[in-house]
């Protein structure tokens, strides 16, 4: 699932959203325009990485409240959050605000662990609690609980003329079950399942002491082994996030620029990477048709039905409307997937 | 200054955004039309207060982000976001993203100490580092650092395929220069005015041991015009310094009798407060000024803190109707802003 002849049931694409440090306005307003080109495609969802201290959307809940007044239909994202960076109190009202803006449309997706170059970045974002900050899973159930409404405060009540609530406003029903978590090894899975959350599996995996380096068997495992860690009536969403790039009406020139970098990040995909073994998977470069017979030779392809599709960094905004284009008229549709309305 | 015949220079309008717990996208709908009504009046700015754990926006960043989608001119601001709930560095990239998602209209006014109801809050709020949590102003020269571009990491390079840089993403210029700061005690005043910061005075402010004698209206003006003098005396600007002030102000010239009467039942509910200091720190609150434009203009020039400001930033009154605040802008951009020699954008 999907197999040739089952349609791919929901396309989604996840992008950085990368500006120019000195002029940052281009670069957010080209992101907010590729959004709404993608609404217009019949994109299911569109999901922002959330990074920090680099040139990519660093407050994707901000540009997303602003895409929520330009887009009607299209559902939101974060891929992923990594929850070290947030306060899951103050991020739930930031997520119940954005949510009840886009009607419903907020996804969350999560990661947690210390804050990427923790050591360089600890002094500026925890200076007096650095050593205190709680970065388990711990810091997801403070933010799921905050989510559901349930209590946050000892006080309810009025006093003067305020009116005091025990929990998160605003609360929007929902929210709660749309959370995605990110996870990369069968841990994070088995934790992620356990939870009821939704899976989100990327271009990354970890791979085990000893473990085979095959991308498409660790991560079809990951999500079997999420599945059976899911209680019973969870809706258990699997979305597989790989970098595809189809060039069925790129130019010579695109293509070029694309197979170059393609060929840059092919070697990292040959070997587990760091301390952490981080495997990379190979970016799909093709015509539809051939990254559609790659997906389906794919194990964990095969196991999921909905795809968010990364897209490559570093590109011009004509090279994305390319790549949305193709992605959401012809490798969507050779998937078996339909535009939404 | 503004005696009568100086014009006032800027108008805008402060709201709540309140909204039905059970039921909160409707108040969010009707608050971005207020502030699309708001430019179409020509206001020149309009700020949110931010509120946590009550039916007022608590992520005023999400709903402006949202308003710079429908406005193009309008400013925006928060007055105030309590810093004390806010990690700064992460709280610089929100506000660098809303300030170029908006064309540079952000004004961030902020204050700090512990957030109230501190005991019933911080275990959900910092479970793990609520006795190390630093709620001096030290949280807005933090805020301030991030938002200058000063360092915020001993990194920056590349790492595999990824570029790092040593300060807060996204960078908008001149943001850092727009920072005010709520200030309702001589100690605060003179340290906003020390930072350089623009001064936000609303309508609640510390007595300071004043005597309030039989005219405690005419007493939380003085202390008013006092703390506006204290702040231009310490800030590089000096008189120059911006200094906006926040009264509670209804208009009620194109009004019906049903508004009116409602209007006139909140003021009445709310003034005796005004009369006598409150608390520990002897909180004193300005009474509401409701009438017609005509009225509201002649308290105003009589108010000797008015006379020190040229920009007001007026608090809508909390829990009414759209219908109430679509009258009640409208009055203020087309009678009392005229009254007072303002000009619409």
């Amino acid at each position: 699932m999907p197999a040739p002849g089952v349609p791919l049931e929901k396309l989604g694409f996840l992008t950085i959203g990368t500006f120019d440090g000195d002029d940052p306005r281009p670069g957010h307003e080209s992101l907010l325009q590729e959004i709404v080109l993608a609404e217009e495609l019949g994109f299911d969802s569109v999901w922002l990485r959330h990074r920090h201290l680099q040139h990519g959307v660093s407050s994707p809940v901000t540009v997303l409240a602003a895409a929520s007044q330009r887009t009607s239909r299209i559902e939101f994202g974060t891929a992923v959050t990594p929850l070290g960076w947030e306060n899951p109190l103050r991020y739930a009202e930031d997520l119940g605000t954005l949510d009840v803006l886009s009607g419903g449309r907020m996804n969350p997706g999560l990661s947690v662990g210390p804050p990427g170059h923790f050591d360089d970045v600890k002094g500026s974002l925890y200076p007096d609690t650095a050593d205190a900050e709680d970065f388990t899973y711990t810091r997801v159930e403070r933010l799921l609980h905050l989510l559901r409404g349930e209590p946050a405060s000892s006080f309810s009540g009025t006093e003067g003329i305020e009116v005091f609530s025990d929990h998160v406003q605003p609360h929007s029903p929902g929210l709660a079950d749309r959370v995605w978590f990110g996870a990369a090894s069968d841990r994070s899975a088995i934790w992620a399942g356990g939870q009821g959350l939704n899976l989100l599996t990327s271009s990354v995996v970890r791979v085990g002491e000893g473990e085979e380096p095959d991308f498409a068997a660790i991560q079809s495992g990951t999500i079997r082994t999420y599945r059976q860690a899911l209680p019973d009536g969870a809706p258990g969403r699997v979305s597989q996030g790989l970098v595809v790039i189809p060039t069925d009406t790129a130019t010579d020139e695109q293509r070029a620029r694309y197979a170059a970098y393609v060929e840059g990040r092919t070697p990292r995909t040959s070997s587990p990477q760091g301390p952490g073994r981080l495997l990379f998977a190979r970016d799909i470069l093709g015509t539809s048709e051939e990254i559609a017979e790659a997906l389906y030779a794919h194990a964990a392809f095969r196991e999921v039905s909905e795809v968010v599709f990364a897209l490559p960094f570093g590109f011009a905004h004509s090279d994305y409307v390319q790549i949305l284009t193709d992605m959401a008229t012809r490798l969507g549709p050779a998937l078996g997937w339909s535009a939404g309305a | 200054m503004p005696p009568p015949g100086v014009p006032l220079e800027r108008q805008g309008f402060l709201t709540l955004g309140t909204y039905d717990g059970a039921d909160p996208a409707p108040g969010h709908e009707y608050l971005l039309r207020e502030i699309v009504l708001g430019e179409e009046l020509g206001f020149d700015s309009v700020w949110l207060r931010h509120r946590h754990f009550q039916s007022g926006i608590s992520s005023p960043i999400a709903i402006l982000a949202a308003a710079s989608q429908r406005t193009s001119r309008i400013e925006f601001g928060t007055a105030v976001t309590p810093l004390g709930w806010e990690n700064p560095l992460r709280y610089a990239e929100d506000l660098g993203t809303v300030d170029v998602l908006s064309g540079g209209r952000m004004n961030p006014g902020l204050s700090v100490g512990p957030p109230i109801h501190w005991d019933d809050v911080k275990a959900g709020l910092y479970p793990d580092t609520a006795e190390v949590e630093d709620l001096s102003y030290t949280r807005v020269s933090r805020l301030l650092a991030m938002l200058r571009g000063e360092p915020a990491s001993s990194f920056s390079g590349v790492d595999g395929i990824e570029s790092f840089s040593d300060f807060v993403q996204p960078q908008s210029p001149g943001l850092a220069d727009r920072v005010w700061y709520g200030g309702g005690s001589r100690r605060s005043v003179r340290w906003a005015g020390e930072q350089g910061l623009a001064m936000l005075t609303s309508n609640v402010i510390q007595s300071e041991g004043h005597d309030l004698g039989d005219d405690a209206s005419r007493v939380f003006a003085d202390i008013q015009r006092e703390q506006i003098e204290l702040f231009r005396s310490v800030h590089p600007l000096g008189t120059a310094a911006r200094v906006s002030q926040g009264l509670v102000v209804i208009p009620t010239d194109s009004a019906t009798a049903d508004q009116r009467s409602r209007y006139a039942a909140y003021v009445e509910h709310r003034t005796p407060r005004t009369a006598v200091a409150h608390g520990p720190r002897q909180m004193l609150f300005a009474r509401d000024l409701v009438g017609s434009s005509e009225e509201i203009a002649e308290a105003l020039y009589a108010n000797p803190a008015f006379r020190e400001v040229r920009e007001v930033v007026w608090a809508l009154p909390f829990t009414f109707e759209h219908d109430d605040y679509v009258q009640i802008l409208t009055d203020m951009a087309t009678k009392l802003g005229p009254a007072l020699g303002w000009s619409p954008r």
